[in-house]
């Protein structure tokens, strides 16, 4: 699979000795014509791959850090300094800090945490039910999961709206942590994984009388650290680009979540401030990747491990 | 088994169980008995059993059937070329090239990043006056087009969008699943005298086929149901040439206040989902 | 009706002080207890009313009112004007007791009085407070004979010219009291189009706010006698005949940008030269310190009738709120005239009353440019037309907004329209019993 364009493999240092003939010769410098090609294909694709991917995150972020005015000077007729801010200033992520926006960013912080703790609870007990036990009912239960998967939430969010409502939990962190706790991903990739974990290990502690309890949490989960991770970061990251159902259940200043901020910054009917608006959004971007990209190894690793199995 | 050991499996599947049952499958139940029982003018309180009432009047609607053609188009177009793209980027991203290490972490980013921050972007890049990608037309001597703003357009700009989030999610799990297949049995392909292209169709497609089809039929429910960029960037338009069933469902709901005919939209786009999906899992299923 | 300074110290020092509340949540929710919003410990014997507007300074108006009513805070939810209306319908029409203040767009007054989300206030508004608004006001405020809202806002548009722009293009503009007519705007727009400066366009280029005048001033009503019928009407040869035009400077002259636009970023960067916008931009332009010189003239007209947009918020009263008597005191005196001037001063909006306008009119400081622009515009709100009086307003404003895009973008005008015009029909079957 590696080197698909790569062609020929490059010969062994030791194969090029004196002895090859001509023809030898030219059949690897040949081979090695072709594979210095098909190499600057590869190079060239990933380098316009990675300019598409970046250019408006980087443009984004350069805005951030000009003057409302010049955020567009550059661009029509456009010179390479778009790309670079006009003037540079932090007027922008001044402005949106003396505007609550740093109050959004702990909302989210808490709400991602307590969704990220009360998730995997939920979750990691009733994976392990579905990993470890046999028992009446299990077929149809895992398909409760399954199916649950396939509908989309936003399908559902008027009749959701209405119980958060009958409930009483508008404006309140109930209305945005709960419904989140309801993750059958979660549940799905943590039975996954303790599929995985050999019967010994909980053989011999059960063995030394432990509840079922106490194995999950003694020595099921401290061997589960990649589902962990990849869990974690998976609700996190659900919370903080959480955008329709915060903005629905709790828009109030006290409640408002990261996205629902930099939705409504600067914006004021027909006038923009695009810096304060770049400026946020730069944040509620960079949040995310700073978490995701020390974690990569992890993310993209139990993603493996669910999608194949699945 | 003692008793408590009867016990314990549902002990542990209660709370997350209660959870979904309360704000996934209560809530899909009722969406759906909604569009038997609101009237158009349901927010005023006038609730009753209204029967087929609100499909019927559904069909009636051209606008509908508009937006019908309009998912349908995009779904045709997006979910295939979504997987076709993410499994050619998922054999550039498993070479073993130097420095293909950033070149992941560079796919990783669009992962990260919400919706509306992309649609921000993206949105702001493709503007018809101060836009990026016309600037940069511009220099190199191309016309500027009109991307989100022309009717022939939009949508196909919209695919391109969506699928920049898409493209690199759905490639992290192709990659995964490359990654899965021992070298040795590829290897002993091209031994056999097959080509890459053919190696790469009989043996490493064959092997990813439930990691494509669990990413196909991922796609599918997601794009089906797409509401973030029409509402962020097109608001449907032109012309109606991006009216997504989803953004349709919730103007009628949320700003025309009409929940009936909402829910029976939203009840024919699941319906419609469900049988696409059926549908793929009959053609890619693996078969032994 | 819409606003636009965010620079304002706004909800910033009230919210920093009650959001130790965080921390305190995340106990309560740990302990089981209820997790509902911080309560301020000042406010035990207090009521709190909540409020969703987009009016960035609006918690500053609130709390000029509760130093007069120590009895009752208000808690503002600042939205942007998108997404009040949004809540609004999601709130109102699940019965919620939250917004007790509910901010209603004076052309949709109907639309919510009909779905029962509005409180009469007919008891609570005396009449001299009511006679003290203009004509256009009052009669936005009233829905089945009921008075549901009360108005804390005017507006009235102008024509905004570049003066600089003129002179460099040799184009003489309009005085402070000439009127011009829309097609003096068009040969204007066509001389001062050059190199990346477009000539005009409207703030709002594509809703019928500030659209509407385009068919008015050709004599066309802007819907049916029974106040749901369009079609024949919104596709009538006026309106074609008006819309021909408008899409005509996007598409034929090009003299209007197209595709999304930030009329006031063009304007300040001097690549707009003329523009429709309302009387919130002068304080905008007037604190930008612009290197130009900009002028206000009175909004053009086809040369017969005159027609300017007006309307703007009104607020009203949740029916299901838990404190409607206290709602009611703020509805009451965010439009009288002490209001009126709490929301000139901190807000910089119009006053819905007359008497106020004559007072900007008469006022000395605005002899010169530029505060000559409010002059301008208060004098412009006696020609000051309310928008279509519906129950169907939003579905209206809606689809005409997407026909409006589309002729922006080239589309064949009659059948945008007409498209338009079967499409609303649809939408009013259901208030037609």
């Amino acid at each position: 699979m590696r080197a698909r364009w790569g062609d020929e493999p490059v010969p062994a240092p030791a194969a090029v000795g004196a002895g090859s003939t001509i023809g030898e010769r030219r059949i690897r410098a040949v081979a090695a014509w072709r594979s210095g090609v098909g190499l600057t294909l590869q190079y060239g694709l990933l380098v316009v791959l990675a300019a598409v991917i970046l250019a408006p995150l980087w443009w984004i972020g350069a805005s951030s850090f000009t003057t409302r005015e010049t955020a567009w000077k550059n661009v029509l007729p456009f010179t390479w300094r778009a790309l670079l801010p006009d003037e540079f200033t932090l007027a922008g992520y001044r402005a949106i800090f003396a505007n609550d926006f740093g109050q959004a960013l702990l909302n989210t912080l808490f709400v991602g945490l307590t969704t990220v703790v009360g998730t995997i609870a939920v979750s990691a007990t009733a994976g392990f039910a579905f990993a470890r036990f046999a028992f009446r009912g299990k077929g149809p239960l895992w398909a409760l999961i399954v199916v649950s998967l396939m509908v989309p939430w936003e399908a559902t969010v008027i009749p959701a709206y209405t119980l958060v409502n009958s409930l009483g939990w508008l404006n309140t962190w109930y209305a945005l942590i709960v419904p989140a706790l309801a993750n059958g991903t979660v549940v799905f990739l943590f039975r996954q994984f303790f599929a995985d974990i050999p019967q010994d290990f909980l053989d011999a502690a059960r063995v030394d009388g432990a509840s079922w309890g106490r194995v999950l949490a003694g020595v099921v989960l401290p061997l589960s650290k990649p589902v962990l991770i990849t869990s974690a970061i998976l609700i996190f990251l659900a919370q903080w680009n959480a955008f329709f159902w915060p903005m629905l259940v709790a828009p109030d200043a006290d409640h408002r979540l990261v996205q629902v901020a930099v939705s409504i910054l600067g914006v004021q009917q027909e006038l923009r401030y695009w810096d304060q608006l770049f400026a946020g959004a730069t944040i509620a971007a960079a949040v995310p990747l700073l978490l995701v990209l020390p974690l990569q190894r992890y993310y993209v690793g139990s993603i493996m491990g669910s999608g194949i199995k699945g | 088994m003692t008793r408590d050991e009867r016990w314990t499996p549902y002990l542990f599947l209660l709370p997350a169980m209660v959870l979904l049952l309360m704000w996934r499958y209560i809530p899909i139940v009722s969406g759906l008995r909604e569009s038997f029982y609101s009237n158009a003018l349901s927010l005023t309180g006038g609730r009753e059993f209204v029967g087929w009432d609100n499909f019927t009047r559904l069909f009636d609607d051209p606008v509908f059937w508009q937006s019908l053609r309009v998912t349908t188009w995009f779904n045709v177009i997006v979910s295939p070329l979504q997987v076709v793209l993410a499994l050619a980027l998922a054999v550039v991203a498993n070479q073993a090239l130097r420095g293909i290490g950033v070149f992941r972490t560079i796919l990783l980013l669009p992962v990260a990043i919400s919706i509306n921050i992309t649609s921000l972007a993206w949105g702001q890049a493709l503007d018809t006056n101060y836009g990026l990608v016309n600037g940069l037309l511009d220099a190199v001597g191309i016309a500027r087009q009109p991307f989100l703003r022309s009717v022939d357009q939009a949508l196909p700009t919209l695919v391109g969008i969506v699928s920049w989030i898409g493209v690199p999610f759905w490639m992290l799990f192709l990659l995964a699943g490359l990654q899965g297949i021992p070298r040795e049995v590829l290897e002993a392909a091209r031994i056999d005298g097959a080509s890459r292209w053919q190696a790469f169709w009989h043996v490493t497609v064959p092997l990813l086929r439930r990691t494509i089809l669990f990413v196909l039929v991922s796609d599918t429910v997601i794009n089906f149901t797409l509401f973030a960029p029409p509402y962020l960037l097109t608001r449907g338009g032109p012309q109606e040439s991006t009216n997504l069933m989803m953004y349709e469902a919730w103007q009628r709901g949320f700003v025309y206040g009409d929940l009936g005919a909402s829910a029976a939209m939203v009840f024919v786009l699941l319906l419609i989902t469900v049988v696409v999906v059926a549908v793929e899992f009959a053609l890619l299923r693996p078969r032994h | 009706m819409r606003s636009r300074w965010l620079d304002g110290p706004s909800l910033t020092r009230r919210r920093l002080l009650q959001h130790s509340g965080a921390g305190a949540a995340a106990l309560a929710l740990a302990g089981g207890a209820a997790a509902t919003a911080p309560q301020r410990t000042a406010a035990q014997d207090k009521v709190t009313l909540t409020w969703l507007v987009d009016l960035p300074n609006s918690q500053e108006v609130a709390d000029r009112f509760t130093e007069a009513n120590p009895d009752i805070e208000i808690e503002v939810e600042l939205l942007t004007f998108r997404e009040v209306f949004q809540q609004n319908q999601i709130r109102l029409g699940s019965k919620a007791d939250n917004p007790d203040i509910v901010s209603v767009d004076a052309p949709v007054v109907a639309s919510y009085g009909l779905r029962g989300w509005l409180l009469p206030l007919d008891e609570h508004i005396p009449q001299e407070q009511v006679d003290a608004w203009v004509d256009a006001q009052a009669l936005s405020s009233v829905y089945d004979g009921k008075r549901l809202s009360a108005p804390i806002w005017n507006s009235s548009q102008l024509f905004y010219y570049n003066l600089d722009l003129f002179e460099a293009a040799g184009v003489t503009p309009p005085g402070p009291e000439e009127r011009w007519t829309w097609d003096q705007v068009a040969d204007a727009a066509q001389r001062l189009t050059q190199g990346d400066v477009f000539g005009f366009q409207f703030e709002q280029y594509n809703r019928i706010y500030q659209l509407q005048p385009l068919p008015q001033g050709k004599g066309a009503p802007v819907i049916g006698e029974d106040g749901l019928t369009v079609k024949g009407i919104i596709d009538s040869p006026e309106w074609i005949e008006a819309f021909t035009w408008f899409g005509d400077l996007h598409t034929k002259s090009k003299v209007a940008p197209q595709g999304t636009v930030d009329v006031h970023e063009l304007f300040i960067n001097q690549k707009l030269a003329m523009c429709v916008r309302g009387p919130w931009a002068i304080k905008s332009l007037t604190e930008a310190n612009l290197p130009f010189r900009w002028r206000a003239a009175p909004h053009p007209y086809w040369g017969g009738e005159i027609y300017v947009p007006t309307d703007s918020w009104h607020l009203g009263v949740n029916p299901n709120g838990k404190h409607q008597a206290e709602a009611i005191r703020f509805v009451q005196w965010s439009s009288s005239l002490e209001g009126s001037r709490v929301w000139r001063e901190l807000e910089d909006i119009w006053p819905p009353q007359e008497s106020l306008l004559e007072e900007i009119i008469q006022d000395p400081a605005n002899e010169d440019w530029p505060g000559r622009a409010y002059a301008v515009a208060a004098a412009e709100a006696q020609h000051s037309e309310p928008r279509p009086l519906t129950p169907g307003y939003l579905e209206y404003e809606e689809i005409l907004s997407d026909a409006f895009e589309d002729i922006r973008n080239g589309a064949d005008v009659e059948q945008a329209l007409s498209g338009a015009a079967d499409r609303i029909d649809r939408e009013m079957d259901k208030y037609r019993t």
